[in-house]
This record gives C-alpha cells, sequence and structure tokens, in this order.
C-alpha cells in the first residue's frame, strides 16, 4: 500500500485578504514503499507548501492527505500522532537544535512519542549511527559542532521517530560535495529495508538526478512533470521553461544532440556520461 | 500562524497623505492629538472626523484593515464607557439603581471619551499605514538631531530602531519555521497546563535567541565591513526635502487646530 497520498490539494493564503495567494492549485502526489521521490521546483513553485501537509502541519484548503490509507484529517486533534509517521527535516534544519547534548536533541521526537526511556535511548544510538555521528558526540552540546555535524544531528532527531516516510527540504543546501554525498547515503541507508519510503526537495536537479527514482516538477503550484529521471529529463522544453536548469551532464548530452551526436541524453551522473561518450566514440556514429 | 500579525502596518501607496515628508507627518500627527484633546464641542469632534475621513479616504488604506486595527482595542473602549456612564457623577439623572446611576453628563462624558480613543488611535494608526518604517526612524532622527548638541546619540538610536524594526518580520518568520520543524518532531504548543505549556516554549526560544544573536553578529560583522562607525559625517542615501504640499498640509492642519481651539472657546 501506499505510504502517502495526497489527492487534488489546493491550498490558498490568507484567503479572502488583499494578501490571497494561492500556494498549491490541484496537485496530487503518492509515495510507495521503496522510493525516493524527488519533488523540484522553482523558489514559490510550492514545494514547501506541499510537503507541509504531508505531516499534518497545514491543512488544504480543498483535498484529501492519506498515511496508510488513514485521512490524517479525520480527527483534527489527533493530528500529531502522524508526525511521527511522516518524518519531515526542514531547510537548514541545524536551526532546530537546543537542548544541552546532542544525545537529549535527539531524543526530542521519541520522547514526544512517550517512548521509554531505554527504547529511546537505543533509537537515539541507532539514530546516530545511521546518519554517521560518532558515540562521542553524543555526549557533546549541538552548538560546539561544524556545521554539517549539526545537519546529521538535526536528521538523527527525526530518524529517531521512524518514520515510514522521511521528507527532506533541501537536505544538501550549504554543504560541500562531501557532505552531500553523506547525507543522500543516509537517505538510502534508510531505504534499505524496502519498507519505507523518502521524498527529497530541491531546487537541484544534480542532486536529485543521481538518486531519485522519480522525479516530479513542481511549476507555481502545479505539477508540471512527473516520470522517472529520464523521462523527465528528457523534457528540455518544459523544464526550462520553468526556470530550472537540467543536471550538468543532461545539458552536456542535449547540446552534443543539438550537434548532432546520437547522445544518450537519459544519463544519471557523470561516470554513465562518460561511458556513454566512450560508446559514442566507438561507434564512431554521427547520427 | 503568526503571519497574520501586523505590526509596523505599513501600507504601501502612492496618495497624498503617502507622499507627505515624514518629517511633517509626524509634526501633523503631534498637532492632531493637541486638536484631538482640545476638541470639547459636538462641532469640534464634527470637525475632526470630517478631517479624519479625508485622510482615510485619500490614503485609499481599505477602511476593513482601520477597523480591524480598532478591534484589537474594543474591550478598552467598551470598558471605558461603562465605566464614564456609571462612575460619572452629574445633575440630570436619568435612570438609578442601587449604586448605578446614569446621568446625562455622564452619557455625554462617555461618548467623547469613546471618541477621542478612536480619533487618536486611527489618527496615529494612518501615520504608520502610510509611512515606512524606515522614513519614519529617519524622520524621528531629523526631528531630533537639535539633541545632538547635548551629546544625545540621536543617530545611534535612530539606527537601533530602524534594525529592531526590520528585523520584526525576519523574526516572525524564523519563529513560524523552528515551530514548525519541532511540531514535526511532535512538539505540543497548544495543550496541558500552564507550567507545561511555558516548558514546551524552550524548544523554540532556545533557537529563536541562537539565531537572533548570530545574525546580530553577522550584521555587526557586515557593518563594520564596511566602515560604519556611527552618525559623524554621515551622508544619506535618501535625502528628506519638503515640498510645497508639506507645508501647505502643515498650514492646513494648524489652521484646524486653531479652528477645534476656536469652537472651544465659544463654547459651540
Amino acid at each position: 500500500m501506499e505510504i502517502l497520498r495526497a489527492e487534488h490539494i489546493t491550498h490558498i493564503y490568507s484567503p479572502k485578504t488583499p494578501f490571497e495567494q494561492k500556494a498549491l492549485d490541484d496537485v496530487s502526489f503518492s509515495v510507495s514503499p521503496g522510493e525516493l521521490v524527488g519533488v523540484i521546483g522553482h523558489t514559490g513553485s510550492g514545494k514547501s507548501t506541499l510537503i507541509s501537509h504531508f505531516n499534518g502541519l497545514l491543512r488544504p484548503t480543498s483535498g484529501k492527505v492519506f498515511v496508510e490509507g488513514e485521512d490524517i484529517w479525520a480527527q483534527p486533534k489527533q493530528i500529531r500522532r502522524f508526525r511521527f509517521r511522516v518524518g519531515l527535516v526542514f531547510q537548514f534544519p541545524e536551526y532546530q537544535l537546543f537542548e544541552e547534548t546532542v544525545e537529549k536533541d535527539i531524543a526530542f521526537g521519541p520522547k514526544n512519542m512517550g517512548l521509554s526511556a531505554e527504547e529511546t535511548a537505543e533509537r537515539v544510538r541507532e539514530a546516530a549511527r545511521s546518519v554517521g555521528l560518532d558515540e562521542s558526540l553524543l555526549e557533546k552540546s549541538p552548538f560546539e559542532l561544524s556545521g554539517g555535524q549539526k545537519r546529521r544531528v538535526a536528521i538523527a532527531g527525526v530518524i529517531a521517530m521512524r518514520p515510514r516516510l522521511l521528507v527532506l527540504d533541501e537536505p544538501a543546501a550549504g554543504l560541500d560535495p562531501r557532505g552531500r554525498d553523506e547525507i543522500f547515503d543516509t537517505v538510502r541507508a534508510y531505504l534499505a529495508s524496502g519498507e519505507n519510503a523518502a521524498v527529497v526537495v530541491s531546487h537541484s536537479m544534480d542532486d536529485v538526478a543521481r538518486t531519485a527514482s522519480r522525479i516530479v516538477v513542481l511549476d507555481r503550484g502545479r505539477v508540471a512533470l512527473e516520470g522517472s529521471p529520464a523521462e523527465v529529463f528528457s523534457h528540455r522544453d518544459v523544464i526550462e521553461s520553468t526556470g530550472l536548469r537540467l543536471p550538468f551532464v543532461t545539458r552536456v548530452m542535449h547540446r552534443l544532440r543539438d550537434r548532432g551526436f546520437a547522445a544518450d541524453v537519459s544519463v544519471r551522473d557523470l561516470d554513465e556520461a562518460a561511458d556513454a561518450l566512450l560508446r559514442l566514440k566507438g561507434g564512431g556514429g554521427r547520427a | 500562524m503568526l503571519k497574520n500579525i501586523t505590526l509596523g502596518q505599513y501600507f504601501p501607496g502612492n496618495s497624498l497623505i503617502h507622499r507627505i515628508d515624514a518629517r511633517f507627518k509626524l509634526i501633523l500627527t503631534a498637532l492632531f492629538i493637541a486638536m484631538v484633546f482640545c476638541a470639547k464641542t459636538p462641532a469640534g469632534y464634527g470637525l475632526i472626523a470630517a478631517f479624519l475621513i479625508f485622510v482615510v479616504a485619500d490614503s485609499r488604506i481599505p477602511p476593513r484593515l482601520i477597523l480591524k486595527s480598532l478591534r484589537s482595542i474594543l474591550i478598552f473602549i467598551v470598558f471605558t464607557a461603562v465605566l464614564n456612564v456609571f462612575f460619572t457623577k452629574g445633575e440630570t439623572v436619568l435612570f438609578s439603581w442601587r449604586f448605578l446611576t446614569v446621568s446625562r453628563e455622564g452619557i455625554v462624558f462617555a461618548v467623547s471619551m469613546v471618541l477621542r480613543i478612536v480619533f487618536l488611535i486611527v489618527g496615529t494608526s494612518m501615520l504608520t499605514y502610510t509611512t515606512s518604517p524606515i522614513l519614519l526612524t529617519d524622520a524621528i532622527e531629523a526631528l531630533f538631531s537639535p539633541l545632538k548638541k547635548l551629546r544625545f546619540p540621536v543617530h545611534e538610536l535612530a539606527m537601533m530602531m530602524s534594525i529592531a524594526l526590520r528585523f520584526i518580520p525576519t523574526l516572525i518568520e524564523e519563529t513560524d519555521k523552528i515551530m514548525s520543524a519541532q511540531k514535526s518532531r511532535g512538539a505540543d504548543f497548544e495543550s496541558g497546563n500552564l507550567f507545561r505549556r511555558v516548558k514546551s516554549f524552550i524548544p523554540l526560544l532556545i533557537p529563536l535567541f541562537v539565531s537572533a544573536f548570530r545574525r546580530a553578529d553577522e550584521l555587526a560583522t557586515a557593518m563594520e565591513s564596511r566602515c560604519y562607525r556611527g552618525g559623524d559625517g554621515r551622508t544619506r542615501y535618501r535625502v528628506m526635502r519638503s515640498a510645497a504640499r508639506d507645508w501647505v498640509a502643515l498650514g492646513a492642519a494648524a489652521a484646524l487646530t486653531a479652528g477645534v481651539v476656536v469652537l472651544r472657546i465659544f463654547g459651540l
């Protein structure tokens, strides 16, 4: 069964005022176990608004959200329990740390779930391990850590709730390439069991191109494109009209194709691109 | 959710009221306050009401917005009215029950107090509705600059004020974000007794303070690397120049104040 299904979501900010703004317009979205869905879109395309509906931070103006088949707004007072099943990691999550020690901060979510002390401690250790934090850091103050470490603590804080769906908003923003790879490794490890799923929001195509199994492109509150990375990246015109850029390697391949080479535009990273180019050279074929 | 708070509620526009020099608008507001306190007769109140209606109409601020700003002090207005109606001693008693007496004078006094409050709130909020906070602090700095002679740090205070104003929306946005983030980890800001609720704000307040200090630090570095060193010899990007319309507005307001005073003297 799908972990999350959002049906025809429309969200209007400050309705019936001069500041009225339609942030989402009839968006449908679903995530199945094992998937890693990339949501991309320009600033103001409604990405953050969309994911805030997944755990009930925002209530849709119209439309419905189901988590594991349950309508999350059936009982608005019970909305909090869905926060533990759909874990949301916001942009720059390191700014939300507040506890005296890393351990206590990661334990904030599990504690709010009402788990026992032992269960909490175990989850904290496991979450810290899964994001690659050394045990020696657990006793430190989160404010002493480096930027990348802080971010991993914040992500561990959400993973410790063991959500079925992990949603990350721009998890790689402001990190160096290594930090970025580590974050995506964490996400992939989280998906390894096959039971969980993840949604990664980004405005960078390169980040999602390599990792996502499916991509959704948002433009001005609507779904502009949806499909596998290869499908989505083949619509160069639509993507460029939404103000986004194709991943670097895809752009190179498109450019080659424009020049008359039979370049494969569905490549996902540099290695695949190199292989494709070697094949092209081996075949020697100009189209 | 916090986006509904209007603070420093500037409402951009290009009306006559918007274009009047901020320094003059400050003086006009002071005159207006004096005017409200001078008025005593129905004709005086009528004159002020007419003036206010003209200002509101010219500014094109939706009247709904102005009514909204009054709604926040509705309790205060009702309280004042009730207190004055029942506790003003007057000669013409209209109604009496146990310790409560309502006199003609009491009603008149209550009505005039309510009118005064409404005029003051609407009048002064017209200043903030039509003047951007930055222009307003510039105007305050300009008007208080004579105090510099007394070594009073006018420029520094104005700078602090404009920085504070500038960061209000930023901090509100930040609060909103941190709240969402902690809610996503199951934080509950809405239920429980008072003690629990206060405690539930710790995960919000600590990150907020940390980020406020970080921003302050970054701003200080940015200002220092651009050689900011206070007001001495500093030139301005926006130079305030008074135009004919500013003097006309000032003259009109002065005439109106004089009118209100005359009406009071003659008891009309």
